[in-house]
């Protein structure tokens, strides 16, 4: 990373769960309450704000947060990103701090699910008494005439059957991901479905998008995580006792799709993650081999395997024998998803991007309990928001 | 009362004298359009260039069955009829006939 360093000197996330009786509002304003206490500072020490959100992004969450937290007038910034966007709130805090514009930053990641079912959707679209084109080219149905191709399971489901045409990826490797990442689960508090399913039962289960039934795909969940990040000189007259447990930030990359043939169909998931691979371990001067824990964006189990081969953990074509090697188990040489992942700790859309750095975090500083992964010291999370955005951070233990 | 028909944007070509060749696949159990499910999601590759993500219609949603590079052709199939009889039109491919052009 170019300039001097940036440190992670607190962090929290909520349980992630559904909460029907607290608002996007509540939930970040724990987050940030909790890291703020983990730094030891208040919100009188923090120079800039940056707040991930999907649901409610137009709707000046920073703001309203600010209300409960403490408004102090420093700039806040609203960041979407679709499922990036809890990474690229930590990124434009980050980028302000290395500018020297401030010296410590407050990036919040904090979601509340939308509530309507997708019967309840298509109930409304049943309900159209009158059909009206509207827009350039007169459609009377939303989607261009590619009838609801879009949500994200039938984007990563195609995707992970093109990898598994090219390189003989079977069904069961797939749900091995789903099977390996809800027994991560049971051993976290955050998560929000902690139930161990055997392999059997996840392939026998209801499908949603072939090869993915619902135990490999994530369920949508409410929920917050928050970071404090600082400039290096500022680190230095930090609380010795929170100093001790800071976290170096070596890099953070984000990245969008390059324009590829198939990019027109839908959005190409992997590209953009190479790239931020590639660029996070030039910054961090670490390869794949050198990573301790991964935390990456398993929205369904098959995206996982993609991610695997994106992110360089396994020779190209070779993620089907990675999980079936027990090389990403927690036992492993890389872990892979020890928090559980998006399939059983929940995906809290804008939160995603925090709490997985969160989950890093809390294994360098060797507080992550029942979960840690002994002497871990470099740690790499990912995240793609379709769209596309793709955000890589590599993190690393103090060395003093 | 005669029906009219909506227009809807098409996004593929309907000239290529050659096949189109489906590319990876999924089969959808779940959505939120009024559409019947199981169905199946194809990534498509026109001939002449170009890919487009579109359903299969007229095909098996049997994921045994179904392959890559399985040549299609584009069809078009009505979703939805409002009060006043006005279809609402999509497009999709079907598997490729014997004898089309």
């Amino acid at each position: 990373m170019s300039g001097e360093d940036v440190w992670i000197i607190g962090a929290a996330m909520t349980k992630i769960g559904r909460y029907s009786d607290r608002d996007v509002i509540d939930l970040g304003s724990e987050g940030a309450l909790e890291a703020l206490r983990d730094a030891s500072l208040t919100i009188r020490d923090i120079d800039i704000l940056a707040v991930g959100n999907a649901c409610e992004s137009n709707t000046s969450v920073a703001q309203r947060i600010q209300k409960q937290i403490g408004q102090t007038g420093i700039p806040a910034y609203n960041v979407f990103n679709a499922c990036a966007s809890g990474a690229t709130a930590i990124r434009t805090v980050i980028m302000a701090v290395k500018s020297g514009e401030a010296d410590i930053g407050l990036a919040i990641g904090a979601e509340q699910m939308v509530k309507t079912s997708r019967h309840e959707i298509a109930g409304a679209r049943r309900d159209i008494t009158a059909f009206t084109p509207r827009g350039r080219y007169g459609p009377v149905l939303s989607g261009d005439g590619m009838l609801d191709v879009e949500p994200t399971p039938g984007v990563f489901a195609p995707a992970a059957m093109a990898y598994a045409s090219k390189y003989g990826v079977t069904r069961e490797q797939f749900a091995m991901v789903a099977e390996k990442n809800h027994r991560n689960s049971a051993r976290n508090p955050y998560a929000q479905c902690r139930r161990v399913f055997s392999l059997d039962e996840i392939l026998a289960a209801d499908d949603i998008a072939y090869p993915n039934t619902v135990p490999m795909c994530s369920p949508p969940g409410d929920g917050a995580a928050a970071l404090i990040i600082v400039s290096t000189a500022r680190l230095a007259g930090i609380d010795p006792d929170v100093r001790r447990r800071a976290v170096k930030i070596s890099a953070s990359v984000l990245t969008t799709d390059p324009s590829t043939h198939d990019g027109q169909a839908q959005p190409d998931i992997n590209t953009l993650t190479r790239q931020a691979a590639g660029w996070a371990y030039e910054l961090a001067g670490v390869g794949p081999e050198d990573l301790d824990l991964v935390e990456l964006h398993d929205y369904v189990a098959s995206a996982e395997l993609l991610h695997y081969d994106d992110l360089g953990l396994c020779k190209p074509g070779r993620a089907g024998e990675l999980i079936e090697s027990g090389s990403v188990d927690r036992d492993g040489h890389t872990p892979v998803n020890v928090s559980g992942g998006l399939l059983s700790k929940g995906h809290p859309t804008g939160a995603t991007g925090v709490a997985n750095i969160y989950e890093i975090v809390a294994h360098l500083r060797g507080e992550a309990g029942d979960r840690q992964i002994d002497g871990a010291k470099v740690g790499l999370a990912h995240v793609v928001g379709l769209g596309s955005a793709c955000s890589v951070h590599i993190l690393e233990k103090a060395t003093k | 009362m005669p029906e009219r028909v909506a227009e809807q944007h098409i996004a593929a070509s309907a000239t290529s004298p050659e096949p189109e060749r489906s590319k990876p696949f999924t089969i959808v159990h779940s959505t939120s359009a009024a559409v019947k499910t199981p169905d199946v999601l194809a990534i498509v590759c026109l001939d002449g260039g170009g890919v487009v993500n579109a359903r299969l219609v007229d095909i098996e949603p049997d994921p045994a069955q179904l392959r890559a590079h399985l040549p299609v052709e584009l069809t078009t199939w009505v979703v939805g009829t409002d009060a006043d009889g006005t279809d609402a039109v999509t497009f999709g491919f079907q598997p490729k006939k014997e004898g089309c052009p």
